[in-house]
């Protein structure tokens, strides 16, 4: 661990880095719950994936075992797909009913 | 040794059971039918009959020799003491049972293709009397308890189906549910025996079970005999002897032939059969023995006196079933176990010829089953005639008739073995005066005098067919004949073997005999000539007061005194009715109906709907179809999850 990036990532490095993961992901978090339109909503879900997927290289690093990095990238296609599912669904909803806000899609009230 | 043949045996009628139960189904549903009542009656008769011709080898050409021979084509359970294989074993005492039940059963069916003709349903019916064959083959081979029990229910099933066949008829509806819950009550008993066998013995196998009574045993005088008297409980029910008797004389609702086959010759019998198998429980509780002997002498002398005043002529040979099922077990009771299954054999062809015979009557008369209606019938039906006068000479026991060998021998073996005694055969000889006297009563008022019927049932008078009358033939030859393989050597001066008592008697007395009296022969004549004085005696009696009759016999509503008591068969259904059936409906309707059923079963299940009905309420205030509320409960729950696992756990 003599290289600058080891000890970045053992130092304070440890510390920014989670928090930069614990902010994006609280932010995204935020986004899913608060903003009313599925688009919004999507991204803060896109959010939250790369919050949890930095927060994955992060500890891949500091063990320095691959694992970590690999799953992330399986994130990433996991993501992606469901980024053209999800747009797809909207664009059909909004094409259905002229809105995406959504409050107009909560028929399954108990 | 192994002979897998005898799987092919058993499982013969239970294809035909399957075939015709198939069609019978899908018949119902589709316009054209697969195949008619002649296919399916000509296929039951076939599969029974096939497994009849391989009985003949199996026990006349590969037994021959040897002791028994077994085949088993499945281990059914198999749980740490308890080992049931579905083992199937002919030895000499099944073989004699296994012949006389496929032999019979193939006569009678074929005699159903010419009786159930026309009827809407006949391939429902070849169906149940296969299955009946299939069970009934069951109960003989098994051999261990389970098996033979699983036998015992199946034909008691069929005996229910067959009972209500024309389910359509309240009364008869009725008959087949009385047959069946009598049979659940020594049922029960039946399963009691053996759970008491089994926690004492460790194994239900038979020979096992008879074995461990032979040699002496740990189990106390007490329990010994509470076990065989269970197991006679279940055969009391079974076989139709006190109290347990009743559903027999109602089960004569069925069709004819079932009442020939199922309620005649095979299974009501089967009880008789279980108390020889089960010889070694037997004879090591002599109180049970005792028992069987008293139950046996008191219902054949109980029933035959019924038999006298009945006027249906099924409801006569219904009786004199029962009290001819008493005859068997007296034997069995006194000990001789070759004589109760000779008794056995023999009435199966005698009583399976007179019930076919009492078939091809109504048949004749259009339904009509009161003898008072009936006469003269012997110029309108010679060979129902002759065969029905075979069958009669044989169970009044006139020499050389087959009867005559198998009741003397009962009367002659009660008198003189060690578990015997001269009361009981007192009573045996009286029940035989009584047997002579009502079979005669019955050929006198139906084939003799003139008839009595409507103008226009005697224009409808006529001859059974050839389906019908051969197998009547047959039946009546082996009522005459079937008693030759018994005969005492006495009356033969040793000239002859008895065959049927040097086959049997290894199979029979395996696990001890009894004792045999010392008597001169002498005696043993006098007997013989007492028991054919008494049936002739019957016949006499029978002769002047009913041959010849002109007008109409007496309206039952004018009996007095002891008449009336025996033409309402000694109230006992209405005893049992008010003592036992009604007590027992008043408890159901007013604690397992109104109480148990409704407050505390209901009331559980009701409530605990209601209950979950409130919290499902409670819960869907939760469920907002707003997508990010979820969002929300979401990560609260995931939240709530790291704080459970972080700070708590």
């Amino acid at each position: 661990m003599s290289s600058p990036l080891g000890e970045f990532v053992t130092g304070f490095g440890g510390f920014f880095t989670l928090a930069i993961v614990f902010v994006l992901f609280l932010i995204g978090a935020a986004t899913f719950i608060l903003r009313r339109t599925l688009l919004h909503m999507l991204m803060g879900v896109e959010l939250m994936l790369n919050a949890v997927n930095l927060n994955l290289v992060y500890f891949a690093r500091l063990h320095l075992n691959i694992d970590g990095q690999i799953m992330s990238l399986m994130v990433f296609v996991v993501a992606a797909c469901e980024v053209a599912v999800g747009i797809a669904i909207i664009v059909r909803l909004f094409k259905r009913t002229g809105t995406i806000g959504v409050e107009t899609y909560s028929e399954e009230r108990g | 040794m192994e002979n897998s043949l005898i799987f092919v045996i058993v499982i013969l009628p239970l294809i035909g059971a399957a075939l015709n139960g198939i069609v019978a189904v899908t018949n119902g549903y589709r316009k054209k039918e697969i195949w008619g009542e002649k296919f399916a009656g000509m296929l039951a008769f076939s599969t029974v009959a096939a497994s009849f011709l391989l009985s003949l080898y199996i026990v006349f050409v590969k037994m021959s020799g040897l002791e028994s021979l077994s085949c088993t084509p499945y281990v059914w359970v198999l749980v740490d003491k308890l080992n049931i294989n579905i083992t199937f074993v002919v030895d000499h005492l099944s073989a004699v049972m296994l012949l006389v039940v496929t032999g019979v059963s193939s006569v009678i069916h074929f005699y159903s293709i010419g009786y159930i003709h026309g009827d809407e349903s006949s391939v429902r019916y070849f169906s149940y009397l296969n299955l009946f064959v299939f069970a009934m083959l069951l109960l003989i081979l098994g051999d261990s308890m389970p098996v033979m029990f699983v036998g015992w229910e199946g034909v008691g099933l069929c005996s229910y189906l067959l009972i209500g066949f024309w389910y359509k008829d309240d009364e008869k509806a009725a008959a087949g549910k009385k047959a069946f819950i009598v049979n659940r009550i020594g049922d029960f008993g039946f399963l009691l025996g053996m759970f008491l066998i089994f926690a004492n013995v460790g194994s239900l196998n038979i020979a096992a079970v008879n074995q461990f009574f032979h040699h002496g045993n740990s189990m106390t005088f007490f329990w010994t005999n509470a076990a065989a008297i269970l197991l006679f409980i279940g055969a009391t029910g079974k076989s139709a002897q006190i109290p347990l008797y009743v559903w027999l004389p109602d089960a004569m609702a069925g069709p004819t032939p079932v009442s020939a086959l199922i309620h005649a010759a095979t299974m009501v019998t089967a009880g008789v059969y279980m108390v020889v198998r089960f010889h070694g429980l037997f004879l090591a509780a002599p109180v049970a023995m005792q028992v069987v002997l008293w139950v046996g002498a008191l219902t054949a002398i109980f029933s035959a006196s019924i038999a006298i005043y009945q006027n249906d002529i099924k409801k006569v040979l219904a009786y004199s079933t029962v009290s001819q099922l008493g005859f068997m077990f007296m034997a069995a009771g006194a000990g001789a176990f070759v004589i109760a299954i000779f008794h056995l054999m023999t009435h199966a062809f005698f009583k399976a010829c007179l019930f076919l015979g009492s078939g091809s009557v109504i048949h004749a008369m259009g339904g009509e089953q009161d003898i008072r209606y009936m006469g003269g019938l012997k110029k309108y039906m010679p060979a129902t005639y002759i065969t029905f006068l075979l069958a009669t000479l044989a169970i009044a026991g006139i020499p050389p008739f087959a009867g005559f060998f198998s009741k003397d021998e009962i009367l002659w073996n009660v008198f003189a073995t060690d578990h015997g005694n001269k009361i009981v055969w007192f009573i045996g000889a009286v029940a035989a005066l009584f047997t002579a006297f009502y079979m005669f009563r019955l050929v006198y008022l139906t084939f003799f005098g003139n008839f009595r019927g409507s103008r226009e049932q005697e224009h409808h008078l006529h001859e059974s067919p050839k389906t019908m009358t051969v197998p009547l033939m047959i039946l009546g030859g082996l009522s005459l004949i079937g008693g030759w393989i018994g005969i005492p050597k006495l009356l033969s001066f040793g000239a002859f073997p008895n065959f049927l008592h040097e086959y049997l008697e290894p199979a029979v007395t395996k696990y001890g005999e009894v004792h045999v009296g010392h008597y001169s022969h002498a005696t043993e004549y006098g007997l013989m000539l007492l028991s054919v004085v008494i049936a002739v005696v019957g016949w006499y009696f029978a002769k002047t007061k009913f041959y010849e009759i002109k007008k109409r016999l007496p309206d039952p509503d004018t009996y007095t005194g002891f008449t009336r008591v025996l033409w309402n068969k000694y109230f006992v259904d209405e005893i049992y009715m008010k003592f036992i059936v009604n007590p027992l409906k008043y408890l159901a309707t007013n604690f397992f109906l109104n109480i148990s059923d409704k407050k505390i079963i209901d009331g559980a299940a009701n409530g605990s709907a209601t209950g979950w009905r409130w919290v499902s309420t409670l819960l869907s205030y939760f469920q907002t179809g707003d997508l990010q509320a979820y969002g929300f409960y979401m990560l609260f729950g995931a939240a709530l999850a790291y704080i459970l696992m972080m700070f708590v756990f």
